[in-house]
């Protein structure tokens, strides 16, 4: 007979790392049960070897095959796909789209990738699953995108899950995959690997694993096409925040546009509210639907839909309003000590109470630290907008020593005006417990609310 | 405001807003509680994925925000089980594997951490809520569904299992 001693195996319980994603998990697991549109984000990494099948159907970009595109079958079927982007309704339009038409198939599950509109800057593939299974409801679960040697694209995706495509009684459903341009742009021979679907039924989820495997040769002449570059260097204003326009680009599928903030400016991390590009016959060019932006503080790159095969005289870059960070007054510093928050960026942050847990193991230091977001303009706007946490914060906090802490983030936002907004800060395993704790707020959602309206062609 | 449809749908009973708090107090029981069955972290992640979903979506059937955590946690070890069963993540854990651990320990002390791994279904549910959560008996009954008697059977069978007895430790 053995014996077992329970409070060694527990410290190991314990010990059981929390990862980072899991609030991800958690959002993305909720967002997915309340939005129609049910879409996520996903870093790609690398995946297992294939063989590579290589294949071409060459696409030109030319209007005598403009014409014969339209007639193929599937491509009105294509056209339908992409309507939730006018830029990409008009590549396809075009003629701009490569034919894939490349179906593979397990556990009862057919995966198509149906057409591809690519250039330097996106990628966009519509796929279409079909089963005979009684499915109500089908969705890819995990998928990795490669190159031919097996090396993730440094890049993010996002699939359009396609909730509301009546799959029970179709059995088929189609929709896009949307993938940034990595630096480099993309390789020239992909591997999409479908390693699991997700079946619903009536309301229990499960898990299909298997092996779906795609490999894509995409059309250099697509990725070629050079964009129009424009150099603008205009100089746009609200209220007393300036911002350059630097540049644009148009490709086929996108347009970017790089905006930034002059060294001397009192404000950082300038996030535009419904910025849109107009012509002057009042088309409105919106942003992409692709992966949100990358903060930074002195610039960024909004990137539109296109107008690449748009006729027009002039552009105007329009939004309704700034959100910004004041930037001598950009950091959250929170005495522990004497719990008191010393700076707040001006947004009304105030401690809600910490639960400090100091753990068995080796004396480390457990430290749940909630907080509160008062301000009433932040939460209105949150609200309005439907945006989480209405402050958010660098992903490292540092002590009084400079030590650095990862920290699990408990954002919730509130969805009524009059609550606040509540949030915490999770670190675990710390050594001691520092006195101050001073984080970086890289965005929020207060700001200036007046047109902005600048002409940039 | 997607919140208040569902505050309202609900009858006020629970909103998103109350969901969210009460979800983040409990998250990493849940994590660790769903770690337990598939011993690595994506699996883990996809176990919670599912039991959130399936929380979230019936969150209507939770009559008052008090039971929550044993309601969130009687889905989370339903998904768990469910996901194991599946066959998709069966941890190669057998027998043989027992024996060995409990030779090599010279002491004769096993670990119930990696023991628990031999489980199945019931007996290990009991067993991670037993001691590594450390309910009491009642509260189990309550999460799985059934008597107190059935879960003291659980227990005692699950303990037989891996053939141990169980020291608890003395400070």
């Amino acid at each position: 007979m053995a014996y077992i001693k329970i409070e060694q195996s527990k410290v190991k319980y314990m010990d059981i790392k929390i990862p980072d994603s899991l609030d991800r998990t958690i959002e993305q697991a909720i967002k997915g049960s309340e939005k129609t549109r049910k879409r996520y984000f996903v870093k790609c990494a690398s995946s297992i070897a294939a063989i590579l099948l290589i294949f071409v159907l060459g696409v030109n970009v030319s209007p005598v095959f403009a014409a014969y595109a339209r007639k193929l079958p599937g491509i009105s079927q294509l056209v339908e796909i992409v309507k939730f982007d006018k830029g990409l309704e008009k590549a396809v339009d075009e003629g701009f789209v490569q034919n894939i038409g490349k179906t593979v198939e397990d556990k009862g599950i057919k995966f198509t990738i149906d057409n591809v509109i690519v250039d330097k800057s996106r990628l966009v593939m519509t796929y279409t699953i079909e089963t005979t299974e009684d499915y109500d409801d089908l969705y890819i679960g995990e998928m990795k995108l490669s190159d031919s040697n097996d090396i993730g694209l440094e890049t993010g995706y996002d699939i359009d899950m396609a909730p509301n495509s009546n799959f029970k009684e179709k059995k088929k459903k189609s929709a896009t995959i949307n993938v940034v341009g990595p630096e480099k742009g993309f390789p020239e021979n992909i591997i999409i690997k479908c390693l699991s679907f997700k079946s619903q039924k009536e309301n229990s989820s499960k898990e299909i694993k298997g092996d779906w495997t795609i490999n894509l040769k995409l059309d250099k002449k697509l990725m070629d096409v050079k964009p129009k570059e424009f150099v603008i260097n205009k100089a746009g204003i609200a209220d007393n925040v300036e911002f350059l326009i630097e540049k644009m680009k148009v490709y086929p599928t996108n347009v970017e546009v790089k905006i930034s903030m002059d060294k001397e400016s009192k404000v950082i991390y300038l996030n535009f509210i419904n910025p849109r590009l107009e012509d002057e016959k009042g088309n409105q060019y919106p942003i992409a639907p692709i992966a949100t932006p990358i903060f930074s503080p002195k610039e960024c790159i909004l990137k539109f839909q296109s107008n690449y095969f748009n006729k027009y005289e002039k552009l105007f870059f329009k939004a309704d309003g700034v959100y910004f960070v004041p930037k001598d007054n950009d950091e959250l510093i929170i005495d522990l000590e004497n719990k008191k928050v010393l700076r707040d960026g001006g947004f009304n942050i105030q401690l809600a109470g910490e639960k400090e847990n100091v753990t068995v193991r080796d004396k480390k230091y457990d430290l749940q630290l909630n907080y509160v977001i008062k301000d009433e303009e932040v939460k209105r706007e949150a609200a309005t907008r439907g945006l989480m946490g209405g402050v958010w914060f660098d992903s490292n906090l540092y002590d009084e020593n400079n030590n650095v802490y990862k920290y699990h983030r408990g954002d919730m936002h509130s969805t009524s005006e009059c609550k606040d907004i509540e949030g915490a800060f999770n670190i675990i395993n710390m050594d001691k417990k520092p006195k101050i704790l001073i984080v970086k707020i890289i965005g929020a959602s207060k700001g200036i609310y007046k047109p902005i309206n600048v002409r940039i062609k | 405001m997607e919140g208040l449809a569902i505050g309202d749908a609900a009858a006020g009973k629970i909103d998103k807003v109350t969901f969210m708090e009460l979800l983040q107090q409990r998250k990493e029981v849940l994590y660790r509680i769903a770690y337990m069955y598939v011993k690595n972290e994506d699996d883990a992640l996809d176990i919670v994925n599912d039991a959130v979903c399936r929380a979230y979506s019936s969150i209507k059937k939770l009559k008052e925000p008090k039971y929550f955590n044993t309601w969130v946690t009687r889905i989370l070890i339903n998904c768990a089980v469910d996901y194991v069963k599946k066959g998709r993540k069966l941890l190669p854990f057998h027998e043989e594997i027992i024996n060995q651990t409990i030779e090599d320990s010279c002491d004769n002390y096993i670990d119930l951490y990696d023991a628990v791994d031999s489980l199945r279904g019931k007996y290990k549910t009991v067993i991670i809520l037993k001691y590594f959560e450390d309910l009491t008996i009642s509260q189990i009954a309550v999460i799985m569904e059934c008597s107190e008697s059935n879960v003291k059977n659980y227990l005692h069978k699950a303990l037989c299992d891996l053939r141990v007895e169980l020291r608890e430790s003395e400070f």
